[in-house]
């Protein structure tokens, strides 16, 4: 072999994994902030709801392709190695985010949780946060959910988030739908049962 | 424990790596090694002769089975080499053509069928009058005698100097020799650190064998990675420590300390021309992971030119080199570094190169 250097190089493979798991999380958006965890066997997992249906979800590959340039290397370019494995976990990160946009859909489907509206509106929004869970802190906050929206509904999505904040009607509308969600959030603690 | 981690050695190494420490066994016990190399034409299947105190000659066949048995089927693969074995007559400077003995060596066992066969290959071999007549066996147990004997029993043993052992043997084969390391413990062995006493010149001699069995020993995990590199640097090590501890206590290196040098040079230019010759047959000097070379490659770049330079230029002042290789060599050799003055250590490779 010629002259290579085995546990320093194992140390700067490991910062080169740490990057691409950082540029992993960056790439996958809101996603790359939700917890991870590891499966250790099985070829998935499984969410049994309160009325005992099971939902599944399997396991999916998701996977990048780059290249560094053999006189990238030779020449001790690490931006351009760095810019290889940053487009690969672009790759992967879409692939995730997209992956997790099309379950949340289809559970949301599944069990009549979607609103249709046409493009982004107050009366929308409102309808929207109806038809969901949304809990509340000990000390009576609501804990609001994310809101994620493609780029092309962005301006519009401003315009009615502002209408709901300002506009008196769609104000009062917001402020009893509060209500009403720390009602339901508090009858469901009120109904839990203790394990055991 | 010194002993099961020389065991554990033998029961790993192949026939490379055992040669030299044979070699070196060879020598103290009274030998003279007269031939040593691999797959040369000239000796035709032997791998080492040697010339005992008496003057009976010795042709060696060296056969790395570790850990394992040398059976009859394998047997019947180098039967024929071992035909060769004691049937040519050594060639030898002067016009009389010796007799020898021949020698298997492992480091396997050897299966009582085995035994059988030689003892049956002996007695055709008597009647036709060969010249390398009888064959003999050394074998796992004979080598592991010598060794011990010769090697282990003088190695630093205090409990630091053993964990300093150990440190060298968990080691990664494809790493860098750990010089700091291996200097303390052959410091130690030759008698060249500030509290050593002076030995007596057998007493250095001694150390001398001990040490080089130590060298073969501590290159277990790299010999397994083909470490040209680490080998290179484990054998100039001894060579220039022995030469050293000669010249502290000033005795005088009688002709096997000169013999005991000679193969660590061997195992010296036996090293930086292989790495030559792999050198010479990759499309590139890149290793995997390859992202991860991207912080290695003209550090690696620069050591390899600097030893091949290195090399081309022994070989111009002492005419070993053959016009081909030194053609191969130019060619080899990238014309244009790029330099990463990364340490000290980085200039005698860039002035190798210059």
């Amino acid at each position: 072999m010629l002259p290579d250097l085995h546990r320093t190089k194992e140390d700067l493979n490991l910062w080169l994994k740490a990057f691409f798991a950082a540029r992993l999380k960056t790439h996958m958006g809101a996603f790359g902030e939700s917890p991870k965890e590891t499966l250790q066997e099985g070829h998935g997992t499984a969410i049994v709801r309160p009325d005992g249906t099971v939902d599944r979800t399997s396991m999916r590959r998701a996977s990048g392709e780059s290249t560094v340039r053999n006189e990238s290397i030779k020449a001790g370019d690490l931006g351009a190695v760095l810019k290889s494995l940053d487009e690969a976990a672009q790759q992967m990160g879409r692939q995730i985010a997209a992956h997790a946009y099309k379950e949340i859909s289809d559970a949301a489907d599944r069990v009549g949780n979607t609103v249709s509206t046409n493009g982004f509106t107050a009366d929308g929004f409102l309808a929207a946060l109806e038809v969901i869970l949304v809990p509340f802190t000990k000390d009576g906050e609501p804990i609001w959910p994310q809101c994620h929206i493609p780029p092309s509904l962005a301006e519009s999505a401003k315009t009615a988030l502002e209408t709901v904040a300002n506009d008196p009607t769609y104000a009062r509308r917001f402020a009893e739908l509060k209500q009403e969600k720390r009602k339901e959030w508090d009858a469901r603690e009120a109904g839990r049962r203790l394990a055991g | 424990m010194l002993e099961r981690l020389v065991e554990g050695w033998l029961d790993s190494a192949s026939e490379r790596s055992y040669q030299s420490p044979f070699c070196q066994a060879l020598l103290a016990k009274g030998h003279r090694v007269i031939h040593s190399t691999r797959h040369a034409p000239l000796e035709l299947g032997k791998d080492v002769v040697s010339i005992d105190s008496e003057g009976r000659y010795f042709g060696y066949q060296l056969k790395g089975s570790p850990g394992a048995r040398l059976t009859l089927t394998e047997f019947r693969t180098i039967r024929e080499q071992l035909h060769e074995l004691a049937t040519q007559p050594l060639r030898v400077p002067g016009s009389r053509v010796p007799r020898h003995t021949s020698v298997l060596v492992t480091n396997g066992y050897v299966d009582e069928e085995v035994q059988i066969a030689i003892q049956e290959m002996n007695q055709a071999l008597r009647r036709q009058r060969a010249i390398g007549y009888p064959l003999k066996i050394i074998q796992r147990g004979d080598l592991l005698d010598d060794f011990l004997k010769l090697g282990a029993s003088l190695w630093p043993s205090e409990l630091e100097d053993l964990d300093t052992l150990l440190r060298l043997l968990n080691v990664h084969g494809r790493d860098a020799l750990n010089i700091s390391d291996f200097a303390s413990l052959m410091e130690q062995l030759l008698a060249l650190n500030d509290s050593a006493s002076r030995p007596s010149q057998g007493e250095l001699e001694r150390r001398v064998t001990s040490a080089s069995l130590l060298v073969a020993f501590v290159l277990r995990a790299h010999a397994r990675e083909e470490n040209h590199v680490a080998r290179l640097q484990a054998w100039t090590l001894f060579f220039v420590q022995v030469v050293g501890a000669y010249a502290r206590w000033n005795h005088k290196p009688r002709s096997r300390i000169g013999a005991a040098l000679d193969i660590a040079r061997y195992e010296c230019f036996r090293s930086i021309r292989e790495l030559f010759e792999e050198a010479a047959s990759r499309e590139r000097w890149i290793e995997q992971p390859a992202t991860a070379d991207v912080f290695l490659y003209r550090w690696r770049e620069a050591l390899t030119s600097g030893l091949l330079s290195a090399y081309w230029l022994i070989g111009q002042r002492a005419g070993g080199l053959s016009e081909e290789d030194s053609a191969r060599l130019r060619e080899v050799i990238p014309e244009r570094l790029q330099v990463d003055l990364w340490g000290e250590a980085a200039i005698p490779q860039l002035l190798g190169k210059l």
